[in-house]
């Protein structure tokens, strides 16, 4: 494991920046990214980002509802999933997040991840949100075992 | 008399309906129905599609069963195509197909949201459009202009949370419990809703969009600067989610009624979950007689996700003359597009 950047934001607009930063410098088809942070610290506002600098023109909304939105560019696929609602690893395992997974020309994010990490195999991106003082969020993203990048 | 089959496994509930073609309804069940729990045990739903698979039989036998009829008695069969949870549809279309494939009758894919513009059908039949629709749930937040039966545009949607979504994620946080809606509904009633003040997002941008992240976020802020004797103030936490709901209300009421004057209607249509919701029911109440507008809200069992919006929509469609064939897919990002 390895820290690869280390930032601090003051806006949501900053953290999406950041998160377009991310994708255009470190993220490939078959990459695996897992975003964590506690409510509210601007998870969604990071993949809004990472999705623009993959190239999605599409509004990236929250998936913890629908558990999974996939948008797609091409035969490129960007897999939004969302584990908020999930209590269980044998419901991680419905949902077949795997087969995302198997997609080799897409990319899956994850957040809320760290509930179940122990069912991520490494390679993967770990992407950590956390509140600083007031407005200020801190966001350290680490490279778990031979990432590409 | 036409016998409707309607089926939705968009989320997590799985939903049989049965309705006849003067929009009867014949039976109406859902899985997490207390009724139909104690039915089966009292099993409490899980977030996953493999439970469709377990519920769907029994809640079918049950729709049946309350409608005082066989499967032979189904004369066209409607199931939702999307939008939703891939797996959770392909069960849904899965039964869907397989009954009207052994008896022979016609299928027809439903779309979700347009399902919830259809509830309304089947308590208000006088209702015409034109009006304007606010869908509100925990998976969507969206204002449709409905000019026709058939005929939509959708005027705006949420940029990130749901606005159920924003409530239930806020009851957890707070430890309240789930679901949010009618939790922080109950609290919030007498409690002091202008304590704090939130803005809800988007309020002022002149578009109809929402964004209730920004709310959630400021909700959460404003709790974990609170001391510890505070955060452990019954009447404070009510303050609080009550003033949290006056921001998502106010921002749902306003941004409606504003769809309202831009399309120059006269009607106002509220659907989903949190259609449910006292308060957005008493905002949009008040605000509709100060302006002279009807404002529509379905009963709480049709407001929530049903098999019998899906019916009537899919009823609505057949008399057109619109049917699908074996080889339908589900599509969980199915777009609301108009058909006439």
């Amino acid at each position: 494991m390895k820290i690869i950047a280390r930032w601090q934001s003051k806006s949501e607009e900053e953290t999406q920046k950041r998160g377009e930063e991310l994708a255009k410098k470190f993220f490939h088809p078959g990459d695996l990214v897992i975003v964590a942070g506690e409510l509210g610290v601007g998870k969604t506002q990071l993949v809004k980002g990472i999705a623009r600098g993959l190239g999605i023109e599409e509004e990236i909304k929250s998936p913890s509802f629908s558990l999974v939105n996939e948008y797609k560019k091409g035969d490129f696929t960007l897999y939004h999933l969302d584990f908020y609602r999930l209590e269980k690893e044998e419901e991680v395992i419905d949902l077949g997040w795997e087969e995302y997974q198997e997609d080799e020309k897409g990319i899956v994010i994850v957040e809320w991840g760290d509930k179940f990490s122990s069912l991520f195999p490494p390679p993967f991106f770990w992407v950590h949100l956390s509140y600083g003082g007031e407005e200020i969020r801190y966001i350290e993203v680490f490279c778990y075992d031979s990432c590409s990048g | 008399m036409i016998h409707v089959l309607g089926i939705d496994t968009s989320c997590d509930d799985s939903c049989v309906a049965i309705i006849n073609d003067e929009h009867k309804i014949l039976s109406n069940v859902v899985s997490s129905q207390t009724e139909f729990h104690r039915h089966f045990g009292g099993i409490v739903p899980e977030v996953a599609s493999r439970k469709h698979l377990e519920y769907l039989p029994s809640v079918l036998d049950q729709a049946l069963k309350d409608a005082h009829l066989t499967l032979r008695d189904v004369d066209l069969v409607t199931v939702t195509q999307g939008p939703g949870l891939l797996g959770s549809l392909l069960l849904g279309m899965c039964l869907a197909k397989t009954i009207a494939l052994v008896g022979d009758k016609p299928l027809l894919g439903v779309n979700h949201l347009e399902g919830h513009l259809f509830a309304i059908r089947l308590e208000y039949p006088e209702i015409q459009p034109p009006f304007v629709a606010l869908i509100v749930s925990g998976g969507h937040t969206e204002i449709i202009a409905v000019e026709d039966w058939g005929k939509y545009y959708l005027l705006g949607s949420t940029r990130d949370d749901a606005a159920g979504e924003a409530y239930d994620k806020i009851s957890k946080f707070l430890n309240l419990g789930y679901p949010g809606g009618p939790i922080i509904d109950h609290l919030s009633e007498g409690a002091q809703s202008n304590r704090f003040h939130f803005s809800a997002g988007l309020e002022d941008d002149g578009t109809l969009d929402f964004s209730f992240s920004g709310l959630k976020t400021a909700v959460v802020r404003c709790y974990s600067r609170l001391g510890e004797e505070e955060k452990k103030d019954k009447e404070l936490i009510r303050d609080l989610v009550a003033s949290f709901q006056e921001s998502a209300v106010r921002v749902l009421v306003n941004k409606t009624f504003r769809a309202l004057e831009m399309k120059g209607f006269s009607q106002i249509v509220v659907g989903g979950g949190v259609a449910a919701n006292r308060h957005l029911r008493r905002k949009m109440k008040e605000e509709g007689e100060k302006r002279g507008v009807r404002v529509f809200f379905p009963s709480l069992s049709l407001c929530t996700d049903n098999g019998a919006m899906i019916a009537a929509c899919g009823l609505f469609h057949w008399k057109k003359g619109e049917r699908d064939s074996w080889d339908m897919e589900p599509d969980p990002r199915l777009p609301l597009v108009s058909t006439e």
